[in-house]
């Protein structure tokens, strides 16, 4: 085995990550070569310097509350999410249930007011022919606002466990 | 693995919370000290910590095998450890009396306390100067001895690559530390 070659293989032999072949080998040339020994000699020393000096942290028994606690929060967090966006959605189905439901009774009667007010102001055609478009674009602000209600909640709710 | 801690692992998997908060002491020394040892910032570690302990509880009903518990709790601390790195990537480096960490060294011997505290201050600086990636590997194996398989299955990267970058980051890590002190 050539020096090229063994020095390529060191980190590997330091690390006992390869077959007992290859392990034989280097052995072989790391017996009759002092520059590839030094080598080896040097990626020890520095890893044993890393491993001994490396500053280790010490965690206290607060830890493990305080992760608990966290998952208490986020369970807490989660059930209550799925609750309001339960009602939200629930809010949403009956505003658009009655919107087709009652959608034509209440239009007859707008019709009437609008005819009234036609009568009245020309320009509220204008209004009268917008509405049901107006009807359908509250539900769906409805619908926005009270999904960020909910996410802001959450954040609130997060916020404060911090 | 033994019997108690593979029945425990179960145990959580079931979403039982006594046996999580268990698996929590008897892991947050190491999961803080891989994180500390990636980002280098013993107050994100701990957060990061807390953080992958949450994520674990949460997901833990995708863990297959009890067997696999750890190596995926360091997955999701290398995880979020990158990311956060990766954000703070121009954070400085902390000096050891902020770090403020546990010395091995006996109280009645100050040159020795000062010498310990230097030569962390001379790791923590080496490290700082090693990428990221660099930093996950020498830390994984160094510290953890977590065979090159493992590194690879953690990081979800081939063999070769975890070979080679961990060949090139103790060669930068050697260089760094041979230009403040002769290895």
């Amino acid at each position: 085995m050539e020096c090229k070659e063994c020095t390529n293989l060191l980190f590997n032999y330091y690390d006992d990550e390869f077959d007992t072949s290859l392990r034989i080998q280097v052995n072989d040339h790391l017996d009759t070569c002092s520059s590839c020994q030094n080598e080896l000699d040097r990626i020890s020393s520095t890893m044993n310097f890393f491993k001994v000096n490396m500053p280790v942290l010490t965690v206290d028994g607060c830890f493990t509350k305080q992760v608990m606690h966290k998952i208490h929060l986020e369970e807490t967090v989660t059930i209550f999410t799925k609750v309001m966006g339960g009602i939200g959605l629930i809010v949403v189905i009956l505003t658009l249930g009655m919107l087709v439901l009652v959608g034509p009774t209440v239009i007859s009667l707008l019709m009437l007011v609008g005819n009234i007010l036609l009568d009245l102001l020309s320009t509220a055609v204008v209004v009268f022919a917008a509405f049901p478009l107006i009807q359908i674009s509250s539900s769906i602000i409805l619908g926005v606002l009270l999904l960020l209600v909910t996410i802001y909640m959450r954040h609130m709710v997060l916020h404060d466990s911090v | 693995m033994n019997e108690e801690l593979a029945e425990l692992i179960r145990q959580a998997m079931t979403g039982d919370k006594v046996s999580f908060e268990k698996l929590v002491s008897r892991y947050k020394q190491h999961i803080v000290n891989i994180a500390f040892g990636i980002i280098g910032n013993p107050h994100d570690a701990e957060e990061i910590a807390q953080e992958a302990f949450l994520k674990a509880y949460l997901s833990i009903g995708k863990l297959t095998a009890e067997a696999a518990f750890y190596r995926w709790l360091v997955r999701i601390t290398t995880n979020l450890s990158i990311d956060k790195k990766n954000v703070n990537t121009r954070q400085s480096t902390q000096s050891i009396e902020e770090v403020g960490v546990f010395l091995n060294t006996p109280r009645y011997m100050p040159e020795a306390i000062v010498e310990q505290k230097e030569n962390q201050q001379l790791i923590l600086n080496g490290l700082e100067q090693l990428t990221v990636e660099q930093r996950t590997v020498i830390v994984l194996r160094e510290l953890q001895g977590f065979s090159y398989d493992e590194i690879a299955e953690i990081l979800d990267i081939p063999l070769g690559t975890v070979k080679s970058r961990i060949n090139t980051a103790r060669l930068h890590f050697r260089e760094i530390l041979s230009k403040e002190r002769l290895c």
